[in-house]
C-alpha cells in the first residue's frame, strides 16, 4: 500500500516530536521537585487577602468586623515530645489536654488542634514555641450587636464568603476576590473595602425594642418595622422579628432569616386608602368635602362589601379618619379602572423598588384586564393587590416628599479602608407621583386619623402633629380560596412632623392576637418608637400646642 | 471467517490495555485521597464511587464496542454526524449552567452528562470518513477546507456553550489527522502558522498588559480590533495586488507571495475575532502560566499552588494522604484538571515518572495502530484518537507545572468525570478494534 510509506515518514517525525514533549516534561518536573529552592518548603499559608470590609452605620460605628484570631495544627511527626506539647497547647487555650494528646496521636501528617481561637488566647498561643506545632492566621467575622439590623447586615460563614443580606449582595465589595492596585492596595491594609449604610443604629435599636416588646405583647407571627427619610430614600431602621444572632446563625431556621420587610409582600388593607384618596384628589374626582352616606355595607359588581359599623353621613376627610370602606368604594366609582392602575403603578407598586438587598420580592398589581368586577373596588380598600413593607414605605415617602417617589437606599457610601471614599450614592429621584398641593392636602386629611374621631387616636404623641393611617387587613386562605376569618394583618403608617415630613414610619403586625386592630395594635408601637427617636432626629414639639394645652 | 483468523483477532495487545487499567485504577485512588480530605475541607464526597461507576460502565461499552467492526461506524458517518450536533444544539438550548458554560445536559434530575466530550469521537469518525473517501484529493486546498468546516459546526456550536478548553482540543484532532491523511506540507504548515498567529497574538497583547513590560508594549496597539483588522487589511490589499502581478506575469515567485499575505491576512482576521470572542479573564488565564506571579491570588493562583504541590512530592512523595497542598485544600479543582499536581505530591518523581511512561507506553501502542491498520479509514480514527489523547495529556500535565496554559482540560482516564472517562474508554476502544481487525479481511 502506497499510504504505508508517507505513514513511515510521517509517524517518525510524530515519534521524536512526543518524545521531546515528554522528555521536557519529565525534566520540568525533576527541576520542580529538586531544584525549585523558591518553592520549598510548601507554604501552608492561604491568600492573605482574606480580611473582609467593614460595614458601618450611617454614624461610622460598626456593625460587622473581622477578627484576627489563629488556629493551631500540628504535624505530629516533627513533635519531639507530644506530651509536652499537648500540655503546652491545653495549658494556652484552657483545653483538655487529653483531647489535644489524643488528635495529635493520630496518623496523619496533619492535625487541626483548634481553629479560630478566642482572642483573648491570642496572646498566649503567639508564645507557643514548639517544634511541629503550627499557628495559622485566619480572619473570623464578628457582628458586635449581635441580633441587631441581623435582616439587613446577613452573614458569612467560615468560609469568608457572605450568604446572606449585605454581606451576600455586596460580597465582591467586602471582599474583592482579586488584588486590585488602583484604590485598595495604596493603604497597605489588605482589607476589603467598607460598606456605609444609612441605618443609624440608635434608631434601629430603638425600633428593635419596641418591636420585640409588641411581639411578646401581641403574640404576632411576625412585626416588621420601617424609618424612613422620604426627602432622601435612606432607610434609617428596618426590622423583623423575630430575628437571630449573627454570631449564632448555624442554630437559626431558614426561615427567620428571611427578610420579610422586603421579600413578602401582603394585601395592606386600609392603609392602602392613603394612595388611592392621593390619586382621587389629584385628579379632582373627589373634594375633602364631598358627601357620603354610609348604611354599614355596599352592593357592588353583585358582590357586598361590609364596613366595620354604620358611618351614616359623612364627608371625605372623615372617610379617611374612621376608615369608611364604603365612602371609599364610593368615591372609585368616579375613577376609570386605567387611570387608577396606572396612577398605582407610578407609585411603585407591583414593580421592585430596586433596594440593594437580595430577594426583592414585587408585590402582585394586576393588569386592568385582569381585574373582575369588583376589583377596583377591592383595591381601594387594600385588597387583591399586595406590597412588601417597603414598598407602603416608598410610596408613603412620595406623599411626605411633596409628591416625589424617591429610590429607597441601604447603602450610604463605600469606602476603601484607609478611609477616602470610593463611592457616594447620592439620593435618587424616581418621578413626580402627586402634585405638591395634593401632597400637602393628604397629610392635612391624614392628620384627622390621629385625632380623638380618627381610628389611630393611639399613635398620639403628645405635642407632635402626625398625619397616619391605620389598616387592618383580612388575611388570603392560600388553601381554601376567600380570605380567613379571624386572622389579621395589622399596620400603621405615620408621617412625623406635619407640615413637611421628616419621617415616615411603618410598623406592620402579621396575625397579632387578642387586639387586632392596627389602631390597637400598631399605632402605639409607632408612638412609643416616634417618642423615642424624634429629640434623638432633633424633630421638636410644637411649643405653641403646649402652651395650649398649659392654658387650657 | 476462517478458524485461525478468529484466534488471532483476539489477540490481546496487553499493553495498551494494562496500561489505560492502571491509570484508571490511580485515578480512583488519588480521588479518594482528595475526598478524605474533606474532614477538614469542603470537597464533594464520593466521587471515588461514582468514578468507579463510570468506569465499570465505560468498561461494558468497551468490550461491547468490539464487537462492531469499525468500518461500520464508517458507514454511518452521515447519521454520527447528525447526531452529534443535535446533542450539541440540544444542550445550547436546554443544558445546565455550570461556572459559566452551559455545558451538561441532565437526565432524570441528576444524571449529567457532557456532550462536547462524546462528539469529539463522533467528529473523528466522520472527518476519517471524509478523507478517507476523498483520497488523494486531499491534496487539494478546497478539500482541505471543507474538511475544517465540516469539523467548525460543532466546535463553533462548543465555543457558544461557551466551552474553548474543550474546543481547542478538535484542533489537534484535525491536525493529527490531515497530517496522516496525505496533505500537502504546505497546508499543514500554513494551517499551523495561521492557527499559530490567531492564538498567540490576542494572547500577547493580554500579557504586554498584565506585566507591563517594555519589551512588547508596542502589541497594545493591536488590543483594539479595529487596528488589528487595519493591519488585515493591508495584509489582504497586497496579497490580492500580487495576484493580479502573478496573473500578469505568471511569475511563481509572485504567487507565493500572494499566498504568504493570505497566510497572514486570514491569521490576523481570526485573532481579532477570537480576541473580540474571548473575554479579558480567559485571556489572562490563558496567559498567565507565563508569569503567575503577577496575580498571585487571581488567575495565577491555581497554577502557584499546583507548582508547589508538585516540588513538594520530593522522590518517593509525601504518601497517599500526606500532602498538604492536596490534603489542606489550598489547590482547587483537586479531583479534575490538578489530579495530576495531587499524583504528584503524594508519589513523588518515581510516580509522576510512572504515570507518564504509562502514557508513553499508550501513546506509543497508539501509534502502532496506526501504523499497521489495515485500511486508510482505519489510520484515520486511530490518528485522531492518538492526538486527542496526546492533546490532553500534554496540556493537562503541562498545565501543572506551569508549562502550559490553564485550559481546563483533563487528563485521560485519571481525571473525575464520567463523560470523559466514558469518552475515553471509547477512544480505546477504538484503538483496539482497529489493531485487532488488522488482518482480517
Amino acid at each position: 500500500m502506497e499510504i504505508r510509506k508517507i505513514l513511515k515518514r510521517r509517524l517518525k517525525i510524530i515519534l521524536i516530536v512526543i518524545a521531546l514533549i515528554f522528555s521536557f516534561l519529565v525534566i520540568r518536573i525533576t527541576q520542580l521537585m529538586f531544584f525549585n529552592r523558591e518553592l520549598v518548603p510548601p507554604s501552608p499559608d492561604p491568600p492573605e487577602y482574606s480580611e473582609r470590609g467593614f460595614i458601618l452605620d450611617r454614624n461610622n460605628e460598626k456593625l460587622a468586623i473581622s477578627l484576627e484570631t489563629y488556629s493551631i495544627y500540628v504535624r505530629p511527626k516533627e513533635v519531639e515530645n507530644k506530651k509536652k506539647a499537648a500540655r503546652e497547647i491545653a495549658s494556652a487555650i484552657d483545653e483538655d489536654y487529653s483531647s489535644i494528646l489524643r488528635s495529635m496521636n493520630r496518623k496523619k501528617p496533619f492535625v487541626w488542634i483548634q481553629r479560630q481561637i478566642d482572642i483573648r488566647y491570642t496572646e498566649r498561643v503567639e508564645n507557643l514555641d514548639t517544634k511541629g506545632v503550627y499557628l495559622e492566621k485566619e480572619y473570623r467575622r464578628h457582628y458586635p450587636h449581635n441580633n441587631l439590623a441581623s435582616h439587613i447586615l446577613g452573614f458569612s460563614g467560615i468560609d469568608n464568603v457572605g450568604l446572606e443580606g449585605i454581606e451576600y449582595q455586596l460580597d465582591d465589595v467586602l471582599l474583592p476576590r482579586r488584588i486590585d492596585n488602583k484604590g485598595i492596595d495604596t493603604s497597605g491594609i489588605r482589607r476589603g473595602y467598607t460598606v456605609v449604610l444609612t441605618i443609624d443604629r440608635y434608631i434601629q435599636e430603638v425600633v428593635e425594642e419596641e418591636l420585640e416588646r409588641a411581639l411578646e405583647s401581641s403574640q404576632a407571627k411576625l412585626i416588621t418595622g420601617i424609618v424612613m427619610n422620604p426627602n432622601t430614600g435612606e432607610i434609617l431602621a428596618l426590622a423583623n422579628k423575630p430575628d437571630y444572632d449573627l454570631n449564632d446563625f448555624q442554630r437559626y431556621s431558614d426561615e427567620r432569616k428571611r427578610n420579610r420587610a422586603i421579600t413578602d409582600p401582603f394585601e395592606p388593607g386600609s392603609t392602602f386608602k392613603v394612595f388611592i384618596a392621593s390619586i382621587l384628589l389629584e385628579k379632582e374626582l373627589v373634594s375633602e368635602n364631598d358627601q357620603f352616606n354610609c348604611t354599614g355595607s355596599i352592593d357592588v359588581e353583585g358582590a357586598v362589601i361590609d364596613d366595620i359599623r354604620k358611618h351614616g353621613n359623612i364627608n371625605f376627610r372623615e372617610v379617611l379618619e374612621q376608615s369608611c370602606n364604603v365612602g371609599m368604594v364610593e368615591s372609585v366609582k368616579r375613577i376609570d379602572k386605567n387611570a387608577m392602575y396606572e396612577r398605582l403603578r407610578a407609585f411603585g407598586f407591583g414593580v421592585p423598588t430596586g433596594i440593594n438587598l437580595p430577594g426583592e420580592g414585587r408585590g402582585i398589581l394586576r393588569n386592568p384586564k385582569n381585574w373582575s368586577g369588583i376589583s377596583k373596588y377591592a383595591i381601594a380598600i387594600g385588597q387583591e393587590i399586595s406590597a412588601t413593607p417597603l414598598q407602603i414605605a416608598q410610596a408613603a415617602s412620595a406623599i411626605a416628599n411633596s409628591g416625589m417617589l424617591m429610590q429607597p437606599r441601604i447603602i450610604k457610601r463605600i469606602e476603601s479602608p484607609d478611609g477616602s471614599i470610593l463611592k457616594d450614592y447620592s439620593p435618587l429621584k424616581i418621578r413626580t407621583v402627586v402634585s405638591e398641593p395634593t401632597s400637602e392636602l393628604v397629610l392635612d386629611l391624614l392628620t384627622g386619623v390621629i385625632s380623638e374621631r380618627g381610628t389611630g387616636y393611639k399613635a398620639k404623641v403628645e405635642g407632635y402633629t402626625i398625619a397616619g393611617k391605620t389598616g387592618t387587613a383580612q388575611i388570603a386562605d392560600i388553601e381554601l380560596g376567600g380570605y380567613l376569618e379571624d386572622q389579621f394583618y395589622a399596620s400603621f403608617l405615620g408621617f412625623v412632623p406635619v407640615p413637611n415630613p421628616r419621617i415616615v414610619v411603618l410598623v406592620t403586625l402579621d396575625r397579632p392576637v387578642g387586639e387586632v386592630y392596627g389602631g390597637q395594635t400598631a399605632a402605639p408601637v409607632f408612638r412609643n418608637i416616634v417618642e423615642r427617636i424624634s429629640h434623638y432626629l432633633n424633630i421638636l414639639p410644637s411649643f405653641s400646642e403646649i402652651y395650649i394645652l398649659r392654658d387650657g | 471467517m476462517v478458524k485461525g483468523e478468529l484466534s488471532r483477532e483476539l489477540k490481546f495487545d496487553y499493553a495498551l490495555i494494562l496500561s489505560f487499567i492502571v491509570l484508571t485504577v490511580l485515578g480512583i485512588l488519588t480521588i479518594y485521597s482528595v475526598g478524605k480530605a474533606s474532614e477538614t475541607i469542603r470537597t464533594p464526597e464520593n466521587e471515588h464511587i461514582k468514578q468507579i461507576y463510570w468506569a465499570i460502565t465505560g468498561s461494558v461499552i468497551f468490550i461491547l464496542l468490539l464487537f462492531i467492526n469499525y468500518q461500520k461506524l464508517g458507514e454511518y458517518a452521515l447519521i454520527i454526524y447528525i447526531v452529534c450536533i443535535l446533542l450539541l444544539a440540544i444542550t445550547l438550548l436546554l443544558g445546565k449552567r455550570v461556572r459559566g458554560a452551559k455545558s451538561w445536559i441532565t437526565f432524570f434530575g441528576s444524571f449529567g452528562f457532557q456532550p462536547s466530550e462524546i462528539v469529539k469521537i463522533g467528529v473523528i469518525i466522520v472527518v476519517a470518513r471524509y478523507l478517507d473517501r476523498i483520497g488523494d484529493d486531499i491534496k487539494s486546498l478546497k478539500n482541505v477546507i471543507i474538511t475544517l468546516f465540516i469539523v467548525f459546526i460543532p466546535v463553533g456550536l462548543i465555543l457558544l456553550q461557551p466551552d474553548f478548553g474543550t474546543a481547542l482540543v478538535y484542533v489537534p484532532i484535525v491536525f493529527t489527522m490531515l497530517f496522516f491523511s496525505e496533505i500537502k506540507y504546505t497546508h499543514l504548515i500554513s494551517f499551523l502558522i495561521i492557527l499559530g498567529i490567531a492564538l498567540v497574538l490576542p494572547l500577547l497583547v493580554t500579557y504586554s498588559a498584565l506585566t507591563g513590560s517594555e519589551s512588547i508594549a508596542f502589541l497594545q496597539i493591536l488590543d483594539d480590533t479595529k487596528t488589528v483588522l487595519l493591519i488585515a487589511s493591508t495584509f489582504g490589499a497586497l496579497s490580492s495586488v500580487f495576484f493580479i502581478i502573478y496573473k500578469i506575469s505568471k511569475k511563481d515567485i509572485m504567487f507565493k507571495a500572494t499566498n504568504i499575505f493570505l497566510i497572514f491576512f486570514t491569521g490576523l482576521v481570526l485573532s481579532a475575532i477570537l480576541g473580540r470572542f474571548l473575554r479579558s479573564y480567559q485571556k489572562e488565564r490563558l496567559i498567565v502560566f507565563l508569569k503567575p506571579t503577577i496575580d498571585p491570588y487571581g488567575s495565577g493562583y491555581n497554577i502557584i499552588q499546583s507548582k508547589i504541590a508538585v516540588g513538594a512530592g520530593g522522590l518517593f512523595g509525601m504518601g497517599l494522604f500526606g500532602g498538604t497542598q492536596s490534603q489542606l485544600g489550598f489547590l482547587p479543582e483537586r479531583s479534575t484538571d490538578f489530579i495530576f499536581s495531587i499524583f504528584a505530591e503524594a508519589w513523588g518523581f518515581i510516580g509522576s515518572f510512572f504515570i507518564l511512561a504509562l502514557y508513553g507506553l499508550f501513546i506509543y501502542r497508539g501509534i502502532m495502530v496506526i501504523l499497521t491498520a489495515k485500511d486508510r479509514f482505519g489510520v484515520l480514527v486511530a490518528s485522531g484518537i492518538v492526538g486527542m489523547f496526546l492533546f490532553h495529556i500534554i496540556i493537562n500535565i503541562g498545565m501543572t507545572i506551569g508549562l502550559m496554559p490553564v485550559t481546563g482540560i483533563p487528563l485521560p482516564f485519571f481525571s473525575y468525570g464520567g463523560s470523559f472517562l466514558t469518552t475515553c474508554m471509547i477512544g480505546a476502544s477504538l484503538l483496539f478494534n482497529i489493531e485487532m481487525r488488522r488482518w482480517v479481511r
